[in-house]
């Protein structure tokens, strides 16, 4: 390896962690996605930069270019705090990301297709959303749940709940705070994704839609899920083993 | 009444399957949420069909349909509609319609019906779902819009049948026409097969791209090859049919002609050529194909496999998130939003980020805009600390214990008990401690005639014994004037009363 072919790899790298810079046609991008796919020891080296900077090589692909996962450690992640600065609205903002993930790649497959594109608007999430809890809550009815947090502990509420009692738009004029409520936050977490290159804007239908890009279910796929479902198990959520043998039996409300 | 048989009935299924795919144009007119925009009278159905047209006609080979180019096609012809209303509306409308022909709304974007089937002799209801219009991602990774078969159906008022055949049909009838120079119906025909030649194209494209998706599994010899074979065997015999037709055409160019015939004539040309242009590209890229799946071959085989579970995100993430405690979701929901945003750059000191910053106006504020107050010249006077009621309780307090004499502890305690019944604010005892200190110092005048009588406050020795206030016990008591200075001045040569605050 010579000086010219750190500087190669440290320049795909470089490209990774841009977000102008997309391979098309034959640009130097597109030239070295490609020898990263033929010289192994190239790819390597890539890694091996990558993880000087505590991120991971997810894929190196045309169109997505090279994706970079975040570690625990990495000083590249995303803060939530600057994300959500108002710490009572954090919890439907993060919800809102679980939500659109959820909705854009609906069945486990969408994740495997290369060609798919998820189609989210903020309108139907919150919706759908809405619709699951409405389940949830008469669930709840039905069991005599309380379902009431203690006073001086409203961190137990469950989420479901928290996002129940949150308006989905302002309902008067005077009321219409238009950042706190359900749908300002979905949108809030869209523009975000697409600031990120995760989502395209496409239209204002439906209160703003937005489709995903191969990047997004590159992360979504290779990391934020399976992450998230570990760290469900790690909380002790028993998970469905096969939810696709399961759904039809549990009715689940996210099942196909 | 005989039963003709399952053939004859598989007939009927396929017509009922066209007429299932123009459901969806109809609710359009249909939908509520028309009604409700004041939309009545546009007709949404010819929009629509537009916007399937618009689309089908901008699949090309890589780049797709901009929905952004869609949705000005469409709001043109609501203009054309509606020409009264402004073009904000024929925005929305276009925005509307593509929203409910990719089916947004649905999870899997599909729409359904039911159609029966006979299947051994027997009948039996099936579930047929179609889409209309869907989001497919072009080379550069954007996403487009594409028309699905069924879509093009519509258009073309075909049924679900093979689509080499449909070609070499529409260039028999194609050619028909020419000859009789019926060209407004052979400008028709023209776009039926220019459509066909795209879903031959897209069909192609299709079985290569599963193809190249799993190698492994691929059977070259037995099923790749016969299928590119005859594909370019089907392809040549296209170009060779639509260079003939372009001959008829040009011999038609040759004759008199009106400005309608003139342009038919070019649309003609024009859709012919792009039939051929589309049909030699998909030649050299079937060209290609055995290269590329080697490559492919070579890729997938020796990179490792990947182990990772697949996940159903509403049912195994999104389901029990709702069900947990915000304090409980709040980490492993902050860890999935900072690895689907990916990487950014970290926060560093540098300060052109700083000024930046500072130009920002923050996401968050809450706060709304509040009216600027118009600057005045004067401050303005802070409010007084005693109401005019604690001074009129305090000034005559003093005055009706002036007459007799009375201990300023007496007064502090008389005070208290009034200004707990006159409800005054609980500080009027330190208003009497205050004015009795000013006693001590400047004797003040009762009744206004300096001549007769003032009230004093003298010190005797004696400490107060108050909760709230220390030093001397005052005697306030009223006194001729003449009396007030001198025995004062004697005695007084010490520092006077101090009245501690200390327990306030």
């Amino acid at each position: 390896m010579t000086l010219e072919d750190v500087n190669a790899a440290s320049r795909l790298v470089a490209f990774g962690m841009g977000r102008r810079h997309r391979p098309t046609g034959t640009n130097e991008y597109t030239r070295l996605l490609e020898r990263f796919r033929l010289e192994p020891d190239f790819a390597d080296h890539v890694r091996a930069i990558a993880r000087g900077f505590d991120l991971d090589v997810i894929a190196a692909e045309i169109p997505a270019g090279l994706v970079l996962g975040t570690t625990e450690e990495t000083e590249f992640k995303v803060a939530v705090s600057k994300l959500a600065a108002q710490r009572d609205d954090r919890p439907v903002y993060l919800l809102a990301h679980l939500l659109i993930a959820a909705e854009a790649f609906p069945r486990p497959h969408d994740l495997d297709d290369d060609s798919f594109i998820g189609r989210v608007s903020v309108n139907s999430l919150d919706t759908r959303v809405r619709e699951a809890i409405t389940i949830l809550d008469r669930k709840a009815t039905e069991q005599g749940a309380s379902v009431e947090p203690p006073a001086d502990q409203p961190g137990l509420e469950a989420m479901w709940r928290h996002y129940h009692r949150r308006p989905n738009k302002g309902t008067t004029a005077k009321n219409n705070d238009t950042r706190t409520n359900t749908r300002s936050l979905i949108s809030r977490a869209l523009k975000h994704l697409k600031d990120h290159g995760m989502v395209t804007f496409s239209s204002d239908e439906a209160g703003g839609t937005y489709t995903t890009t191969a990047r997004y279910r590159l992360q979504v796929r290779e990391l934020a899920g399976y992450e998230l479902l570990e760290d469900l198990a790690a909380l002790g959520i028993a998970l469905p083993a096969n939810p696709l043998a399961d759904a039809a039996n549990n009715g689940g409300m996210w099942s196909d | 009444m005989t039963w003709a048989g399952a053939e004859a009935f598989a007939d009927v299924q396929g017509r009922m399957k066209a007429l299932a795919v123009s459901d969806p144009l109809l609710d359009l007119d249909r939908a509520r949420s028309k009604l409700d925009r004041d939309w009545g009278t546009y007709q949404m159905v010819e929009l629509a069909l537009a916007a399937i047209d618009a689309v089908a006609l901008r699949m090309d080979l890589d780049e797709g349909a901009d929905q952004e180019e869609v949705v000005q096609v469409v709001a043109s012809f609501a203009a054309v509609q509606q020409p009264d209303r402004d073009a904000a509306e024929y925005q929305e409308v276009a925005e509307w319609i593509i929203h409910r022909l990719i089916n947004s709304d649905s999870r899997d974007r599909g729409f359904d019906c039911v159609v029966g089937a006979v299947h051994d002799g027997d009948y039996a209801l099936r579930r047929f779902s179609f889409q209309l219009l869907r989001d497919k991602q072009n080379s550069q990774g954007h996403a487009v819009l594409a028309a699905s078969d069924e879509a093009i159906n519509v258009l073309v008022h075909a049924l679900d049948v093979d689509i080499a055949s449909e070609q070499v049909a529409a260039e028999a009838k194609l050619q028909v026409l020419l000859k009789k120079g019926d060209i407004p119906r052979a400008r028709q025909a023209a776009l039926e097969a220019s459509l066909e030649s795209q879903r031959y194209r897209d069909d192609v494209h299709a079985q290569l791209q599963a193809a190249r998706r799993n190698v492994r599994r691929v059977d070259w010899d037995g099923e790749i090859k016969p299928v590119l074979d005859e594909a370019l065997e089907h392809l040549n015999e296209r170009v060779t049919a639509e260079r003939e037709l372009l001959d008829l055409v040009r011999g038609l160019q040759d004759g008199p002609l009106d400005a309608d015939r003139q342009r038919g004539l070019d649309d003609l040309t024009r859709l012919l050529k792009r039939c051929e242009d589309r049909h030699l590209e998909l030649s050299a890229a079937i060209g290609n194909v055995g290269a590329e799946i080697r490559e492919e071959i070579v890729r997938q085989v020796f990179a490792p496999p990947a182990v990772r579970p697949r996940i159903h995100l509403g049912s195994q993430l999104l389901e029990p998130v709702l069900g947990l405690s915000i304090d409980d979701a709040a980490r492993p929901l902050a860890k999935f939003v900072a690895r689907a945003m990916g990487p950014t750059r970290p926060e560093t000191f540098y300060l052109p980020d700083v000024l930046m910053r500072l130009s920002d106006i923050p996401e968050d504020d809450h706060a709304e805009p509040v009216e600027v107050e118009p600057v005045t010249d004067a401050p303005a006077e802070p409010p007084p600390v005693f109401t005019d009621q604690q001074e009129e309780a305090v000034r005559s307090a003093i005055a009706s214990g002036a007459e007799t004499g009375a201990r300023l502890s007496a007064l502090l305690q008389q005070i208290r008990a009034e200004a707990e019944t006159l409800d005054l604010p609980p500080n009027t005892d330190a208003l009497l401690a205050l004015r009795s200190m000013q006693l001590y110092a400047n004797p003040v005048d009762v009744d206004g005639d300096a001549s007769h009588a003032a009230v004093v406050a003298v010190r005797d020795g004696r400490q107060l014994e108050d909760p709230v206030f220390g030093g001397d016990d005052l005697w306030v008591r009223a006194a001729p004037v003449a009396d007030v200075a001198l025995p004062l001045q004697a005695t007084d040569d010490k520092s006077p009363t101090t009245i501690d605050q200390e327990a306030r």
